[in-house]
């Protein structure tokens, strides 16, 4: 199955969904922060250029919460200990599992020398990693 | 607890914090250079500085899981979930310096997207089946480390408590649950990716006793939670609960009591028993495991501050927890397990001197 076309389609998606994150995040700054966040009225440049990597991933839920202030939810929400263990408690019961599976399989099924890796024919040869990190 | 947001609201803990794992991370990476330098000293700087930050990001990310529980079986490592974000921005600083190197040496000098070719580079090599047997020494390590590399990148850029109040406590904690997803995402990017490439037994020695302290420290934490949970009392008629003795407390610390399946944080503070919620508006922090100080319940993870008379945030702050209605008898201390509204003023029951 070739890869190439379906991770270039994410890449473009992905691409877009950024750009989209920085024009949100130039006017979330200037008109929104402050309407959404008191606290955030006087907050200074650090504090801005901090919060903007955020913006620009999060943007949708930040947009959300300026354009549509009644339609969401409450932020004020406290967090609740019991379905935090909840997480926690499977997280680790998967973690359980999956980590000894990757380590049987990474240990049982690795060739007994080490195996140079060959130059991938999918790809122009001076992008193909020649060894590993 | 901040009225206006700064960037990092630095104090004396916070720069000494910071100072201790600066010298941790330039420890970690010195050793690792150093011991590079004697077993391969043809490796470039490039490899060096790429398989050092990877190590000291690894290890840096070990520590954070384990802090958390760390905490919660003995209150003496609460000092180091103080600053605990700042550790994770560390670790995925180096992580990004460790991703951003792999994807200039390996991927970026052709005219392939770098994006694509971490996807894709490794594609057409990969045979689950060579020479008849299952084989996993060109398996597509690479996506593994980035996707781990984008989770922990949306940790770290909401990390500023802003992201905490605007993006609600709930969802700010199920993102940051991500951590366990992130973690397994790393381990098959060192299993698939080092453990191929290097035969040395130190390598999954050390990642496998690094996964079995934190699990072992995860499950002690879990069970002792748990069997506090199972403390619960039941009400009597007129709807207070039992819930301890005035002898169990101390002046100025707290205590946690269940009722009603709610975690209930008591406090005895001028000679008068006060109950109010345990979970700190904050990050759940558990208050009844702080202590009161300048009149204030503060909070034992990041020192956010409560009135035990209403469970309001001094002035200017606004931060309000419930509080409930006590009732002491004898040495007895009874609770309502319906909260008061919140704000309500409880001027808290006093202790009887001879019970104390």
């Amino acid at each position: 199955m070739n890869l190439v076309p379906l991770v270039e389609a994410g890449w473009w998606i992905l691409s877009g969904y950024l750009v989209m994150g920085v024009v949100f995040t130039a006017a979330f700054q200037i008109r929104g922060l402050q309407r959404i966040d008191s606290a955030a009225q006087n907050g200074g440049i650090g504090f801005r250029l901090l919060i903007t990597p955020g913006l620009i991933a999060l943007w949708p839920l930040m947009a959300g919460r300026w354009l549509f202030p009644h339609g969401m939810p409450s932020p004020e929400s406290p967090i609740s200990p019991r379905r935090s263990r909840g997480i926690h408690a499977v997280a680790w019961w998967v973690l359980l599992v999956v980590i000894p599976l990757l380590f049987v399989t990474g240990l049982l099924w690795r060739p007994a020398e080490i195996v140079p890796r060959r130059e991938s024919s999918g790809l122009k040869s001076s992008s193909t990693p020649s060894s590993q990190p | 607890m901040s009225q206006v947001y700064r960037a990092v609201d630095w104090n004396r803990q916070k720069l000494r914090y910071d100072a201790i794992l600066a010298a941790f991370v330039l420890g970690v990476v010195g050793i690792f250079l150093a011991v590079s330098a004697l077993r391969s000293p043809d490796s470039t700087a490039e490899t060096l500085i790429l398989r050092s930050t990877s190590v000291a990001s690894l290890v840096l990310l070990h520590i954070i899981l384990s802090l958390g529980p760390l905490a919660r079986l003995d209150s003496r490592f609460l000092p180091f979930l103080y600053n605990r974000r700042h550790l994770g921005v560390t670790m995925f600083a180096l992580a990004l310096v460790h991703g951003a190197l792999a994807i200039f040496q390996f991927h970026a000098l052709g005219d392939t997207n770098p994006f694509v070719s971490v996807f894709t580079a490794y594609q057409s090599d990969y045979r689950m089946i060579r020479d008849e047997y299952p084989n996993v020494a060109h398996f597509p390590f690479e996506p593994f480390g980035l996707l781990a590399l984008m989770i922990l990148f949306l940790m770290a850029a909401t990390s500023h408590d802003f992201w905490l109040k605007n993006l609600g406590a709930s969802v700010w904690k199920f993102l940051h649950s991500a951590v366990y997803l992130a973690y397994s995402l790393v381990v098959a990017h060192v299993v698939f990716g080092v453990f191929q490439s290097e035969r040395h037994w130190a390598y999954p020695v050390a990642l496998g006793l690094g996964f079995s302290v934190v699990t072992a420290l995860h499950l002690a934490a879990a069970r002792k939670e748990t069997s506090k949970d199972r403390l619960g009392s039941t009400p009597s008629n007129d709807g207070y609960v039992d819930v301890a003795s005035v002898n169990e407390l101390v002046e100025g610390r707290g205590k946690v009591v269940i009722v009603d399946d709610q975690r209930v944080a008591l406090f005895l503070h001028q000679g008068r028993v006060f109950a109010i919620s345990n979970v700190c508006r904050h990050q759940g922090g558990p208050l009844g495991e702080g202590r009161i100080l300048d009149g204030c319940v503060t909070c034992p993870w990041h020192g956010w501050n409560y009135q035990p008379e209403d469970g309001c945030s001094p002035p200017p702050f606004q931060e309000v927890v419930p509080t409930y209605q006590t009732r002491v008898t004898g040495s007895r201390i009874a609770i309502r397990p319906r909260p008061n509204a919140l704000g309500t003023p409880c001027a808290g029951s006093p202790v009887n001197p001879i019970s104390v």
